[in-house]
């Protein structure tokens, strides 16, 4: 399957800041999508590839930092580069502990942004990747029945088939049956793809 | 005499030493007695060669000479003397002061008419003096009025050197204030400057990126030049006009449109009213008259007016922040006046404070100079206008100003 083209979006709503920077972006090769306030890239839906987004944090209405913060509250996750008219430190400490890129302030170096534009992008793009194989884990966990995930969860966590029949009271006979299905089901290859497959999931045994 | 004392008093004031004036008596006094001898002696010449006794005209002369020159007193003093000395040479028995019945009539005529010749000399001589005294007295008085003139001169060199020093601390003093306000909008007003700049240095960069490019698209490089020539412009557009805000220039009139007066107010304050979360509203009808202002001060005002409006709704709500600018004309006392309004939804004003506002020195604000109020009015006033507050039914306050329209040319 072919991963789609990396787009970069452009919120400011500076006509001449806004134009100009998607020149700058589409003659470094890159897709680009421009819009003039954050609530009108709200609107619009969200990409299936890797992207970033170039955002002006000084707007009127919706600004910069609030766009970061529906963003992240709706579970999008897209790598920011802010941009600000003034260095302001608290407010780009804020934004970088709130997952920001980088934060460039006007007027900032071409270099600068192309380079922020892609780093930002590779790192979209591994947790793009990221992202899918956890959706896939995911789907094939859903498959199970949930006696297999309690099972699998004891399995993770090292227990003999002898305990975890102990634990869950029934028989040792019955484990190893679930436990081929798990490992069937989940596509898993060995006891340790198991195991890595347990914690990329979060679903490990609190014991 | 009555006049006399008066005389002398008067012209002690115009000589003003005593000294000089005691001759001029004592001659007065003496000239009777001088005369009449005189008259006495070229009688007796007179009878001796050629046998006339010209006694009578003599003695008139010699009065008339006393009266003339010594007034009344001296003039009866004359008469005294040549009545005796008419008697003694004149009337029978001569050489005698004792007078005949017969001779009795002449002499009293001769007394009658010399009375009657000091009393004419006397006035004649009194209305002179009057005269005189007028002269002397509106002599007198012009001296004065010069003096009170000059003295009114200085004063009013004075006065407009003071006054010209005056408009040149007022002037002083609103330039500091204008720069103060200005200061408060730096953020502001370097946003307005790296907007542009940023623009310029991205177009020029992707100019150079595209133009390495094997098949350069040459029409996006006109595009971003001609973007790039836009953008250079509108920065150096805000620099000329912070530069006109900062500069202190002397008041120059022309006609204004105040719609362009608020937008170019506006354009400095944008960034912090974003920055802010202030929504600005303004509603100036299209076609609204212009007015004669200079247009710098006119500025200063309504940057006044709009910082103002900004800081007093720090302690809002983000959201309600709203600062509404509205135009509209009145007729008032037959003048078309353009009203403009700035109305803050803030922490408002009571209303004992309201009319404070305007004092020099006088802020709400922990780093107010308290002199923009009193400044933007006195500008106003000097336009023919007027600035006052009000407090808004609802929140905040509203800071209107008032001036006359112009359609005319005529300055």
């Amino acid at each position: 399957m072919t991963e789609p083209e990396p787009i970069v979006f452009i919120v400011d709503d500076d006509l001449s800041v806004r134009r100009s920077t998607e020149r700058l972006i589409r003659s470094a090769g890159l897709n680009v999508q421009t819009f003039t306030s954050a609530e009108e890239f709200l609107k619009h839906p969200k990409p299936e590839g890797p992207a970033c987004l170039v955002l002006d944090v000084r707007m009127p209405k919706l600004s910069g930092m609030d766009l970061q913060r529906e963003l992240t509250q709706s579970g999008i996750h897209i790598p920011i580069i802010f941009i600000t008219g003034h260095g302001d430190i608290p407010m780009s400490v804020r934004a970088m502990k709130a997952g920001a890129v980088e934060f460039l302030t006007k007027p900032f170096k071409s270099r600068s942004l192309l380079d922020a534009v892609h780093a930002a992008i590779d790192r979209d793009r591994s947790a793009h990747k990221q992202r899918n194989e956890i959706g896939e884990l995911r789907e094939r966990y859903e498959q199970l029945t949930p006696r297999e995930r309690e099972v699998m969860v004891l399995v993770a966590a090292g227990l003999l088939n002898k305990q975890v029949a102990g634990e869950l009271a029934t028989t040792e006979r019955t484990i190893k049956f679930h436990r081929a299905h798990i490992m069937q089901k989940m596509r898993a290859e060995s006891l340790a793809d198991l195991v890595r497959m347990t914690e990329k999931l979060g679903v490990t045994h609190q014991s | 005499m009555s006049g006399l004392p008066q005389t002398e008093n008067q012209s002690l004031k115009i000589i003003g030493s005593q000294r000089r004036f005691w001759p001029v008596a004592a001659f007065r006094w003496i000239l009777p007695i001088i005369s009449v001898a005189t008259a006495v002696i070229l009688a007796k010449l007179l009878n001796h060669y050629w046998q006339s006794q010209p006694f009578v005209s003599l003695f008139f002369c010699a009065i008339m000479l006393s009266a003339w020159f010594g007034g009344f007193g001296p003039g009866l003093l004359a008469v005294t003397l040549a009545v005796l000395a008419f008697d003694y040479y004149l009337l029978p028995p001569i050489f005698s002061f004792s007078v005949d019945f017969g001779a009795l009539p002449r002499l009293l005529l001769f007394t009658l008419s010399a009375l009657i010749v000091i009393s004419l000399a006397a006035a004649q001589r009194s209305a002179t003096e009057s005269l005189r005294l007028a002269r002397d007295d509106l002599a007198v008085k012009v001296q004065e009025l010069k003096k009170a003139n000059e003295a009114l001169n200085v004063e009013n060199t004075e006065r407009k050197r003071a006054e010209a020093a005056l408009q040149k601390a007022q002037a002083e003093l609103a330039h500091v204030s204008r720069v103060t306000t200005m200061g408060e909008l730096t953020a502001s007003i370097a946003h307005e400057v790296n907007q542009p700049l940023t623009a310029v240095v991205n177009n020029a960069n992707a100019c150079i990126s595209i133009l390495s490019n094997d098949a350069p698209n040459l029409g996006e490089v006109r595009d971003a030049l001609t973007e790039i020539i836009d953008d250079a412009n509108r920065a150096s557009d805000v620099i000329a006009r912070i530069r006109q805000l900062a500069k202190k220039s002397p008041a120059e009139k022309s006609l204004l449109d105040l719609g362009n007066v608020v937008k170019d107010v506006l354009a400095l304050a944008r960034y912090e009213s974003h920055a802010r979360h202030i929504t600005i509203r303004t509603d100036l009808p299209v076609g609204l008259p212009s007015v004669a202002g200079d247009r710098v001060q006119l500025q200063q005002v309504l940057l006044n007016l709009v910082v103002n409006g900004m800081d007093a709704m720090n302690a809002i709500e983000e959201s309600k922040r709203v600062l509404t600018i509205c135009g509209h004309r009145e007729r008032r006392d037959g003048t078309t006046m353009i009203v403009v309004s700035v109305q803050d939804v803030g922490t408002g004003f009571k209303s004992e404070e309201m009319e404070r506002l305007f004092e020099a020195f006088y802020s709400t604000k922990p780093q107010g100079m308290g002199m923009g109020l009193a400044i933007s009015r006195s500008i106003i006033e000097a336009h023919g206008g007027r600035l006052w507050a009000e407090s808004n039914q609802g929140n905040g306050a509203t800071f209107l100003f008032s001036l006359p329209a112009r359609t005319d040319a005529a300055l």
